[in-house]
């Protein structure tokens, strides 16, 4: 109960922070659907995932260490919570403005062609598992850290490779996989995170 | 902490030092600069890990029960931070829901502490009374204004004070504000 209520309370302190940014990158997304071409699936499904994705890493990387939210990082820091809980915490608030950018992507290009259900899911999975690494990225510094925005680039390329080669499942269980792999890690390095 | 040290990028920012502070004492602890001042705080916070030695908190391993330290240190910064929230309020109910505290209870808790808090500036006096909240046992402060001393004694109570200092005069004039227990 109590964790459930320190997950929210701390999804809502930092939603309200960043109105601005989910705004704009609904926006972004919305307007680069319209200027999507749609004559072409693949093309279509490799636009969202690079839309999807840019903003999945640009607000995972905004969330920690950017001295954004310096007194709510050294309150969540302090507070009696397991990494675990605060990663789990910290990693919904980019999935829910990656979800709206995305919802408002789909929307508008569902405007030109109906969207399938298989696209939308690969979407969806290969950016949520592209911003929970990028998010690995945001507490490191040096070479680990480009070493993971370069892994949350390839996750997206890596579901869009798979989907035209295999099963759509294949491409949706190592999204799930490797979100799940990079929250854990995620936990961790929170747990062992330095505030200096 | 025993031996505790700490070190970034392979430069030593904390020598290696020993300090021992009993339930219900007081320290004020000159460090030399300001980055130590700041990490040693943290360390004894059990935010930051040493580089080497160890440190115990109420016989608590920062590094083997994290929790459990933090449910017992109280933390506050020096920087006169931007609040993140939008009203004290919110602040307080936010900190009382991550440690799990009565919402209402806390509110009226906070607004006493802050009413007794007269001429700290809000900057200082939203996170002392925040790390207050849930009734520590060891209140650690990071280069506090020796001015507040008398008003930071008044509001914390029984617990355990260790505060950082940049300089030894700084320290002493904080213990000399501070009535000894």
């Amino acid at each position: 109960m109590r964790r459930g209520a320190a997950t929210m309370a701390i999804v809502t302190a930092r939603l309200s922070k960043e109105r601005r940014v989910l705004l704009l990158a609904a926006c972004t997304c919305a307007l680069l659907a319209y200027l999507q071409r749609y004559d072409d699936a693949p093309a279509r499904l490799a636009g969202c995932l690079v839309f999807g994705t840019l903003v999945g890493v640009a607000v995972a990387l905004l969330q920690r260490g950017a001295g954004r939210f310096r007194e709510l990082e050294l309150c969540e820091q302090s507070a009696p919570l397991y990494g675990r809980e605060l990663a789990r915490a910290t990693a919904l608030v980019p999935s829910i403005i990656v979800t709206l950018a995305l919802a408002a992507y789909w929307l508008v290009s569902s405007i030109y062609v109906r969207p399938e259900l298989s696209t939308i899911a690969v979407t969806a999975f290969a950016v949520y598992a592209g911003t929970l690494v990028a998010l690995c990225a945001g507490v490191r510094t040096g070479a680990p850290r480009i070493v993971y925005l370069i892994m949350a680039c390839a996750v997206p390329a890596l579901a869009f490779a798979l989907t035209f080669a295999s099963a759509a499942l294949l491409p949706l269980a190592m999204c799930a996989l490797i979100g799940f792999i990079a929250l854990r890690q995620y936990g961790e390095a929170l747990a062992r995170y330095d505030p200096i | 902490m025993r031996d505790a040290s700490y070190a970034r990028g392979g430069r030593e920012i904390v020598a290696p030092f020993t300090i021992t502070l009993d339930e219900n004492e007081r320290l004020a602890h000159p460090c030399g600069n300001d980055a130590a001042a700041s990490t040693i705080a943290l360390m004894a916070a059990g935010l930051v890990r040493p580089a080497s030695g160890r440190i115990f908190i109420a016989a608590f391993d920062p590094r083997i029960q994290p929790t459990q330290v933090k449910r017992i240190v109280g933390y506050v910064p020096h920087e006169a931070l931007p609040h993140d929230f939008p009203s004290f309020t919110r602040y307080i109910e936010f900190r009382a829901t991550l440690w799990g505290l009565p919402r209402a209870a806390s509110i009226v808790r906070a607004r006493a502490l802050l009413a007794r808090l007269d001429g700290v500036h809000e900057a200082f006096a939203y996170p002392l009374v925040g790390a207050l909240l849930s009734e520590p046992r060891l209140l650690v402060l990071d280069r506090p204004q020796a001015a507040y001393a008398p008003q930071i004694l008044d509001v914390a109570g029984e617990c355990a004070i260790f505060s950082t200092h940049v300089l030894e005069r700084d320290a002493q004039r904080f213990a000399q504000e501070a009535v000894p227990v």
